[in-house]
């Protein structure tokens, strides 16, 4: 890693260095230590930042005076282009904060303008691969951000762990980025939405709480996302009297799952809990509308988008009254938010910096992105290990993600809990609206 | 009991859309040598052309007649444009331009409609016909019955016409047909128009229950190329046969064989092109190729 350093010499630097030093206590032990000829002079002595972060006085690449360079690598074209306007928000999200605040503000009091560089992976690792490569070695950007995908990001964590450029609030929820970064196996990568782990959990409970004794058949992928939801499931449902009766799994590419519905409908659980991809969750409600069986149906969010798989279900005479999901965030298209002015704010300023449909549940996570961003990048020091702290410690700081359902955005990595969102609202599918059922569950890894 | 013949009828409706892909790339191989890997996309293709014309405000039935004309015509555009020049190149050059054409139809069809899944509308009544204690849904009765009818035009087609007798001929012989006035290529052309409308009716008589996007027809291609092989590249009842089989099995292994489960269903139809090109290469019903020296 090259380093862009401000050089400072002098006799007093040095004395500050070693003032610093010895005032700094036990947080320092985590943090490099400074190089004492590499104080600036107008430092003051403690200059530390969320998570214990002692700050030298240097900046690392990617920053300059009065500008931030952050790059993006997403699908803005072929099959997983719809998740397009997550990857394009980022840009969005710089347009937003520079033309609102300035820019962001960081910690050593400078203002500094975001630019970004998105490029387009069209959802292939091999392509995403070239793009962090050129983002961290051309480019030469401070940190990546909301990369897209589980695939994506799986080809590129190596990468982000050798070149130590931080790869933060990555667009996927497989378990692995929260678990990897609070264990510091790969301390460089980290995720943003809930797990796939915590949500199986979540119905777990909810199952619990309110089907006692009921059984349950899981229609799953048969990759890691799959594998994920169902352990969490599996864990949740430990020391309850739920049970899991059949499972059934397909792979990703496969025509239909009418035989795994068949199947399933065989074991006559009371529960059917969907772990499918937008196509298959349609076709598993199709199938269950005309099967002899007719579960509670739990449906992973993955899926639970009303537009792109509810309606079109129930256009193909698929059972989808009385589903359940969980949501982590509120839906922009909830009409009881219509007036809400966190609601109304973000309508505003996506119409004002973007072309992207606010109504797009992916604009809209874009969105609650860029609060956590905006906040973010105005708690850092100018250097990466600044920002891995801070993005470590979210608790210390006071990030406000109004319409994401977690009451405070936070990790902490000494709880060994690298998970920023962790709380979900499970939510039943009524007469063509979501609606909310009981209270939020904030599940504690 | 009821858990069996539920799988075998989602195997007959499914099984049903092999056999038309695999009918379409059966009448193309008999009279032009030719394996079309683009016969999956242009099926899926012509199902969202239906999709659109539905759109537009038209009935489901005349929308889908419509689509399936008009892929006759773009059937034998595409042969005219793209294949007849690599027609007399080798099978590779042959083989790489049907691939493009398969690639260029995927993403054009994605550039226009987009990557998301569309709900088809239903092409026949939702419900089912109850025996006992298993659902027959009219769908699967449906599918059924339009993949019979296709086979027995087409076989009416081959015997009783003309232009049936045309393209036997072509298939049979190209250069005798030629010396006795057959206009072979028109010929050629014809019968790509006519496996282009039979992939479309697969195509679009599938597209109500896998819903459609870019990729539906991406592994109903394997198991249609599965069937063709299976049934014999040259052999339309061949074709027809073997697609209901290779649906039926793949069903039946995925619900009852343990270790194949769902997981290694898409292994069922390379086992039965490998058994078949190792054991008999002409297929079930296929003729015998023999050189003459």
């Amino acid at each position: 890693m090259r380093k862009t350093t401000t050089r400072r010499f002098g006799a007093a630097a040095l004395a500050l260095s070693l003032v610093a030093a010895a005032c700094g206590g036990d947080d320092e032990a985590d943090a490099p230590a400074p190089a004492p000829a590499e104080e600036p002079a107008e430092a003051p002595a403690e200059e530390t930042g969320p998570g214990g972060y002692v700050w030298d006085g240097t900046t690392d690449d990617g920053i300059t005076d009065d500008t931030l360079l952050i790059g993006s690598s997403g699908p803005l074209s072929g099959p997983a282009s719809a998740y397009s306007p997550i990857t394009q928000g980022v840009g969005v999200c710089a347009d937003y904060i520079n033309g609102e605040f300035g820019g962001v503000t960081m910690l050593d009091g400078k203002t500094r303008q975001i630019e970004v560089e998105i490029l387009d992976d069209g959802y292939s690792p091999e392509q995403t691969v070239e793009n962090i490569r050129r983002l961290h070695e051309q480019v030469g950007v401070f940190a990546t951000v909301n990369v897209l995908g589980t695939p994506t990001n799986t080809a590129i964590v190596d990468i982000v762990e050798d070149n130590e450029v931080p790869n933060i609030l990555v667009a996927t929820g497989a378990t692995r980025w929260g678990r990897d970064f609070a264990s510091g196996d790969y301390a460089y990568t980290m995720g943003w939405q809930p797990a796939y782990q915590t949500e199986g959990k979540i119905y777990a409970a909810y199952i619990a709480d309110n089907f006692p004794g009921s059984t349950v058949a899981i229609l799953q992928q048969n990759d890691d996302y799959g594998d994920d939801y169902v352990s969490g499931f599996e864990m949740g449902i430990e020391g309850t009297d739920i049970e899991i009766i059949a499972v059934e799994t397909y792979a990703s590419g496969d025509p239909d799952v009418s035989q795994q519905m068949i199947s399933l409908a065989d074991s006559g659980a009371d529960i059917f809990f969907n772990v499918t991809t937008p196509k298959y969750a349609a076709q598993a409600m199709v199938s269950i509308g005309s099967l002899d069986w007719d579960p509670i149906q739990f449906l992973n969010s993955v899926s639970n988008s009303t537009g792109t798989v509810l309606i079109p279900a129930a256009e193909g005479g698929g059972a989808v009254e009385g589903v359940y999901t969980a949501k982590w965030a509120a839906d922009p298209t909830d009409p009881a938010l219509a007036d809400d002015p966190a609601m109304i704010e973000y309508r505003d300023m996506w119409a004002k910096y973007s072309d992207l449909n606010t109504d797009d549940a992916f604009a809209f996570f874009a969105w609650n992105s860029c609060m956590a961003q905006k906040e973010i990048f105005n708690n850092i020091y100018p250097t990466r290990a600044s920002l891995l702290a801070t993005v470590g410690n979210m608790d210390e700081i006071n990030i406000e993600v109004p319409l994401v359902y977690a009451e405070n955005v936070s990790t902490s990595i000494g709880t060994g809990d690298g998970w920023p969102l962790e709380a979900m609202q499970v939510e039943q599918y009524n007469g063509g609206v979501w609606e909310k059922q009981g209270a939020v569950v904030d599940v504690d890894f | 009991m009821t858990k069996f013949f539920q799988l075998v009828i989602a195997g007959i409706e499914i099984g049903s859309i092999y056999a038309l892909v695999a009918l379409a790339i059966v009448i193309i191989y008999a009279s032009t040598g030719l394996k079309n890997l683009a016969q999956g996309e242009m099926a899926m293709f012509s199902a969202f052309i239906a999709y659109q014309f539905h759109a537009w405000g038209l009935g489901i039935w005349l929308a889908l007649i419509l689509a399936i004309l008009t892929t006759f015509v773009l059937g034998m555009g595409v042969q005219q444009v793209v294949l007849k020049p690599v027609q007399d190149s080798s099978l590779l050059t042959v083989v790489i331009v049907t691939l493009g054409l398969f690639l260029g139809l995927n993403s054009v069809a994605g550039f226009i409609w987009g990557y998301m899944m569309l709900a088809f509308p239903a092409i026949f009544p939702e419900g089912a016909l109850e025996i006992g204690s298993v659902d027959i849904s009219y769908a699967a009765i449906g599918v059924f019955a339009v993949l019979l009818a296709c086979a027995g035009a087409l076989f009416a087609l081959f015997q009783f016409t003309k232009i049936g007798l045309a393209m036997r001929a072509v298939a049979y012989n190209k250069e005798t047909s030629m010396l006795v006035g057959v206009q072979v290529n028109r010929v050629i052309m014809v019968g790509f128009g006519l496996a282009a409308s039979l992939g479309a009716v697969g195509g679009i008589f599938a597209a109500p229950k896998l819903f459609l996007d870019p990729f539906m027809m991406l592994t109903v291609l394997i198991y249609a190329l599965a069937s063709a092989a299976f049934g014999g590249l040259d052999s339309p009842l061949g074709a027809v046969i073997a697609g209901l089989f290779i649906g039926v099995i793949e069903n039946l292994a995925g619900g009852y064989i343990g270790f194949i489960g769902s997981d290694l269903k898409i292994v069922v139809p390379l086992v039965i092109i490998l058994g078949t090109l190792l054991f008999r290469p002409q297929g079930l019903l296929g003729r015998k190729y023999i050189p003459r020296v």
